[in-house]
Order: structure tokens, then C-alpha cells, then sequence
């Protein structure tokens, strides 16, 4: 286990550095909506939430960090001011394929939001990272702060609807800003927003579930109409829907090597090939423990 | 062994896959055919929620009870009382049969009898393995689920029993047991629940130990953790049921109510042990069912070796906050909320997680 507050520290800097856990400048990361013709305005504001920009870089870090777990180095490192991440060796340790891969994913969503007519429009500088990660730690202080510095620019900036493409995003904003600060935006999933158009999508699935939308937002069998809708094949597992067994993802910083068997746990159960998932920390853990994974966005792919 | 080694090990892992595959669906089924007991589940949870919020008055009331029906009655602060009260009941040179109790794990109550001369005995099939492979319950209700059978078959040749199969080495277990229980000077069981009402201890098994555990020796050692209480017979009741079908053992074999009996002499201990001031108050419903355990994901990859001294999983997590200290590896947890999701009493674990991890890094 890394230790919990050599992680804290260097979340909290890197958030108040970059806005995202991992220190990296937003406007950097983000690049899937150029030359995409975005709308500057519209009912529904996109809010990625950054996570599928973040996880080709939170693969590499987590492979770092999977050396560093069991080493006595950490306790050293703890008592030091070093930050033992080296962000950027890990930038140009990121694999070129993934990063295509989640602009893909995000343009595929706000793509699939235009087909169904929901008038959405994105706005590069409102988009930021929710701050989950700071209230799954405990660092109750780091994640208000920063909850109360979104819903304010969100507020600043008139938004009163937004749609997000992830389940953490999406959980963050619904259920927890109201809680934190107080915000009032309506927020959905695209997932409950999209209707079904003809997507041609081949192929048979096995749906994986992810914890936030089959516990935390119970959406599960909202997702099974719209899979329905859009003529998707696909099969359950006994653990799906409330009852989906975890990817392990949520810890792959604190532990990689516990985070990575309980995604070999999941995939003895999901078998490795056709998993289809909704979350882009699902989608790399799952991936990382050898499964054959799709996110929704890639299947129906406008 | 710590977490890693457990992962290393693998048989944690199957034991915990094992025993969920053979419980979930007979869960399921009970608690689809007895709708009702999910009301009970909810009955009483509320019900402890509400002892708690007034842990003085209960325990009065309850100790008033069983005075008048001439139990000897003791409430410990800590586990170091609650040792010494039975220390001093119990004497040395005696033979000493133990239904299992994960309270009598959480006070270390055999090692120290045995510590002070006694000779002490599981009698709880899966804890006796435990205890004579020197080892701790893996988890709540089955203590040696991470035992194979050849294993099994190895341990208990320790103490001279032998069989070739399961049903061979259950039955010399039972021979075995059966001269303890005959010559047993005291008994000692723990609570599944009481009645504030009548004072009576109810515990459900399948095993029928607990009945000869508490029923045969002259005297009798109840210990009662407080958020036992409930405040009459037919809580008590709910209580046991639900625990019974959410351990996947719907209904129970034998369930004992036990209470002053005339040829014998009844010494209960009510424990507090951090419950009656814990800011986890909401983890007093807890009726450890042990059926989050099962279902979390780091339980099944470590079993309680992910927790405290004592207690581990989710449950475990918070079990451990409240009665030694929060454990550092509740950072581990996923916080996927599979474990409030099959709870019984719907308590929020997760939430109480990150409340740990607040406290333990505002602490530095
Ligand atoms: S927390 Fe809930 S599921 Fe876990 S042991 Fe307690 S009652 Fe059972």
C-alpha cells in the first residue's frame, strides 16, 4: 500500500497545481473536441470531468506506482519532500493509442447526444476535474474547496444543465456538489439522455457494471433499455446491475497490485473477451488485467 | 501473515468463493420465500439504533432484569475487564467449554483463561479447527472457510483425531468433544441477542455445541456486547431469524433462549469496549451476519487478514474502529458499496470509510 499520506499530499498539490490529480495542465490533456465543431452554446453542457483524458496517464503512473507499493523506499519517501512520482517521465511514458482511444470515446458521446437531438454544447474552459478522488480519500477539506471553486465558475458562467460521460463525474455533481456546495444544476448521464439510432453495432457483449451506476445512481436498467433501443447484444453476469462486483479501479493508486487481482477477480467471472463497460477507470483496469474491453461510446460510435 | 502474503496464498480466495457460491443463491431464496424477514431486518435495526442512542438506560434495565431472576450480572468498560470478570468466575484448573463468539475473540477471552491454568475448548466445529491450528477466524460465521479438507485432515491430528473424509473428522471432532462436555466445569458463550424484557440470551446454530455448551456445566457464562440489546423478546427473535438468513441457514437448526435455570448458576458480562461514545454509531445495527465479508472484493482476495486484531472485511473495518483503532488499511477498500448494498440492517460502510480515512489523515 502506498502510504495514505505521501498520496495525499501529492493529490492535493498536483489539484491545486493543475485542477486534476495528476499535476497535468487541462488544456493539455484536452484535446478531443478540436476540430470536432462544438457547440459554444446550447441546454445541456457537456462535462467530461477529465477522467477519460486522465486515464491513459493514469496508466502509466500506476505502473509506477505498482513498483513502488512494497518497497521500503516509501517510508523514506514520506518522511522526505520529494514527490517520488515523476510526472514527467510518465508523460512520455503514455501510450499514444490510449489517449486516441478516450478522444475517440468522448467524441463518440457528444456525437451520440447531437444524434438524438439533446442540444448540447461544450465549453473546453468550464470542463475540469470533479475532485472525487479527494472525497474517496477523506481529504474532506481539499474536496469542498475545490467542488465550491467548480459550482461557482459553473454558476459564473449561467449553466443550469449538464450532461457528464462517466459515472464518477456524474455521481460527483448530482449527489455530492448539492451536498458540498450547495450548486442546484440539474446533471444526467448521457446515458439517460441518449435515444437510439441506428448504430449498426455487430458483435455480442457481456456487460459490466459499473459501481456508481448500478449502486451509487442505480441506472442499471436504464442502460439495459438504451442497449435494447439501440438493438446491442448483450448477456448479464449473476453479479450485475446493484449487485456488479467491482474493477478494482478506485484503488489503483493506493494499491496497483491488490486493484489489479480484484480486476482478475471480475474478468474470472465476466470471461475475457466482448466486456462491455460505461466507465473509463473500468475500462483500463479491466483492460489491465487481460480483458477485451469496450467502452458503450466505441460500440455505438456515430 | 499480512494482506500481501494472503494474496500470494490463494486459499483465502477460493475458501471465500467457496462459501459465497454455496450461500448467495440459498440467501436469495429465503429471503425471496419469507418476504417478512426483510421487515424484520428493518424492525430491528431501527430497534438497536434507538438502544444506542440510550446505551444507560438499556443496560440498567437489563441488568435490573436479570438481578431479579438472580443472574450474577457485571458490565465491563473494556476488554480487559470484561477478561478479568471471567478470569475470576472461572478460577484455574478447570474445564471450560466455549460456544464461538467473535466478542470472546475481541476481549482474547481463551488465551487468557488458558493463561491462567484452564483448559479451553471450541466447541464450535470451524473455531475448534481455528483454535487448534492456532490461527485466527477468517471469518465471522465460518471461521475455517479457508481451510481445504486435506488441510483440515493435517490440523486436526494434532489432537489425535483422524478420518478420511469431512463426515469422518466431524464425527471424531464430536467424539472428542463429547468427554469435554461431560466433565466441563464452566460454559461460556457469547449473544446473538438479548431481550431487555426478560432478560433472556438468544443464539442461533446449526451445530446444536451451543446448546450443550450452556446447558451442561453448572455454571454459565453469558457475554453480552451491549448493541445486543434489544428492548423485548420478539426483537430478540427478529434479530436471530434474520442473522440466520442472511448467514444462508434459514431456519435454523436450533435456536436457544437462555435464561436462569435452577440447577445452574448464569454470570452474564455486558461489554461496552468503545461502543457506547463510537462516532460509527450507525454500525451498532450491525448483526454480524458476515454476509458483507463475503461479498466485498478485498475480502475475498485476504479474508480478515484485511483488518484489524480481530475483526475484518467491511464490517471488520468499522467493527475495528470502534472497538481498538482505525485501521490504516481501510484505505484499501474500493468503496464500491457492494457491502451496504447486501446488508441486512443498510448501513453505510463505505460513507464510514471515508470518514476513517478523514480522521486518520487529519491525525498526522
Ligand atoms: S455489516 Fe451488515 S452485512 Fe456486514 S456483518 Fe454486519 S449486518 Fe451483516
Amino acid at each position: 500500500m502506498i502510504a495514505p499520506r505521501l498520496l495525499s499530499e501529492i493529490l492535493e498539490k498536483n489539484m491545486k497545481k493543475t485542477e486534476n490529480p495528476l499535476g497535468l495542465k487541462n488544456e493539455r490533456i484536452n484535446r478531443w473536441w478540436t476540430g470536432e465543431g462544438i457547440e459554444k452554446d446550447g441546454e445541456w453542457l457537456f462535462f467530461t470531468g477529465m477522467l477519460y483524458q486522465l486515464i491513459p496517464y493514469m496508466d502509466s503512473a500506476t505502473r509506477y506506482l505498482e513498483k513502488l507499493e512494497t518497497t521500503k523506499l516509501q517510508g523514506v519517501l514520506t518522511l522526505s519532500k520529494i514527490i517520488p512520482v515523476p510526472f514527467s517521465l510518465i508523460d512520455s511514458m503514455v501510450s499514444h493509442k490510449m489517449k486516441k482511444r478516450s478522444d475517440r470515446i468522448l467524441k463518440g458521446i457528444y456525437r451520440a447526444l447531437m444524434k438524438s437531438g439533446v442540444k448540447v454544447f461544450y465549453v473546453p474552459e468550464l470542463d475540469t476535474y470533479s475532485g472525487i478522488i479527494l472525497h474517496d480519500m477523506g481529504m474532506e477539506r481539499a474536496f469542498r474547496e475545490h467542488a465550491e471553486t467548480v459550482a461557482e465558475r459553473l454558476n459564473d458562467a449561467g449553466i443550469n444543465r449538464i450532461v457528464t460521460a462517466d459515472p464518477h463525474t456524474a455521481y460527483a455533481l448530482k449527489i455530492l456538489y448539492p451536498e458540498y456546495t450547495g450548486s442546484d444544476i440539474q446533471v444526467k448521464s448521457y446515458l439517460e439522455l441518449v435515444r437510439p439510432f441506428n448504430a449498426g453495432s455487430d458483435g455480442k457483449f457481456v456487460i459490466h457494471d459499473p459501481c456508481y451506476y448500478g449502486r451509487y445512481l442505480r441506472i442499471s436498467e436504464k442502460i439495459r433499455k438504451v442497449l435494447d433501443g439501440f438493438g446491442v447484444s448483450y448477456r448479464d453476469v449473476k453479479y450485475s446491475k446493484n449487485l456488479t462486483n467491482c474493477c478494482g479501479g478506485p484503488i489503483e493508486s493506493i494499491s496497483p497490485s491488490v486493484s489489479w487481482k480484484i480486476a482478475e477477480l471480475r474478468i474470472e467471472e465476466l470471461g475475457k473477451s466482448g466486456i462491455l463497460t460505461f466507465c473509463p477507470i473500468c475500462l483500463m483496469n479491466l483492460s489491465r488485467a487481460g480483458g477485451d474491453v469496450s467502452d458503450f461510446a466505441e460500440v455505438i460510435m456515430p | 501473515m499480512n494482506i500481501y502474503g494472503a494474496l500470494e496464498q490463494g486459499s483465502i480466495r477460493e475458501g471465500v468463493l467457496r462459501t459465497l457460491m454455496n450461500l448467495r443463491d440459498v440467501i436469495l431464496k429465503t429471503l425471496n420465500d419469507h418476504p417478512y424477514l426483510l421487515e424484520y431486518a428493518d424492525e430491528v435495526r431501527n430497534a438497536k439504533l434507538r438502544v444506542a442512542e440510550d446505551f444507560d438506560y438499556w443496560i440498567d434495565r437489563s441488568m435490573e432484569v436479570l438481578e431479579k431472576r438472580g443472574c450474577h450480572v457485571y458490565l465491563a468498560e473494556n476488554a480487559e475487564k470484561a477478561r478479568r470478570i471471567a478470569g475470576e468466575m472461572v478460577g484455574s484448573g478447570k474445564t471450560v467449554v466455549k460456544a464461538k463468539s467473535m466478542v470472546s475473540e475481541e476481549i482474547r477471552l481463551r488465551e487468557y483463561l488458558q493463561s491462567l491454568g484452564n483448559e479451553v475448548w471450541e466447541t464450535d466445529l470451524g473455531e475448534f479447527i481455528v483454535q487448534v491450528a492456532d490461527d485466527r477466524p477468517m471469518h465471522m460465521i465460518v471461521p475455517a472457510l479457508h481451510y481445504s479438507e486435506a488441510q483440515v485432515m493435517e490440523i486436526l491430528k494434532k489432537v489425535g483425531i483422524h478420518g478420511r473424509d469431512a463426515e469422518e473428522l466431524a464425527s471424531g471432532v464430536r467424539e472428542f468433544m463429547r468427554e469435554k462436555f461431560l466433565k466441563a466445569d464452566v460454559g461460556v458463550s457469547g449473544c446473538n441477542a438479548f431481550s431487555a424484557e426478560t432478560g433472556r440470551v438468544f443464539l442461533v446454530e446449526n451445530e446444536g455445541n451451543i446448546r450443550l455448551s450452556t446447558s451442561l456445566p453448572e455454571r454459565y457464562i453469558a457475554l453480552v456486547s451491549i448493541e445486543k440489546i434489544l428492548p423485548d423478546d420478539d426483537l430478540a427473535l427478529k434479530s436471530v431469524f434474520v442473522q440466520s438468513a442472511y448467514v444462508g441457514t434459514f431456519p435454523p437448526a436450533y435456536i436457544n433462549i437462555n435464561e436462569k435455570a435452577d440447577s445452574q448458576e448464569m454470570h452474564v458480562i455486558f461489554l461496552d469496549n468503545g461502543r457506547k461514545t463510537t462516532e460509527f454509531r450507525e454500525h451498532l445495527a450491525c448483526i454480524k451476519c458476515g454476509r458483507c465479508q463475503l461479498e466485498c472484493p478485498v475480502f475475498q482476495l485476504a479474508g480478515s487478514l484485511w483488518g484489524g486484531e480481530v475483526y475484518g472485511g467491511p464490517t471488520g473495518m468499522v467493527w475495528t474502529a470502534i472497538t481498538e483503532e482505525i485501521p490504516e488499511v481501510c484505505f484499501l477498500s474500493t468503496l464500491c458499496g457492494k457491502c451496504r448494498e447486501v446488508c441486512p440492517s443498510d448501513i453505510d460502510m463505505p460513507g464510514m470509510i471515508r470518514k476513517m480515512r478523514e480522521i486518520i489523515l487529519k491525525a498526522r
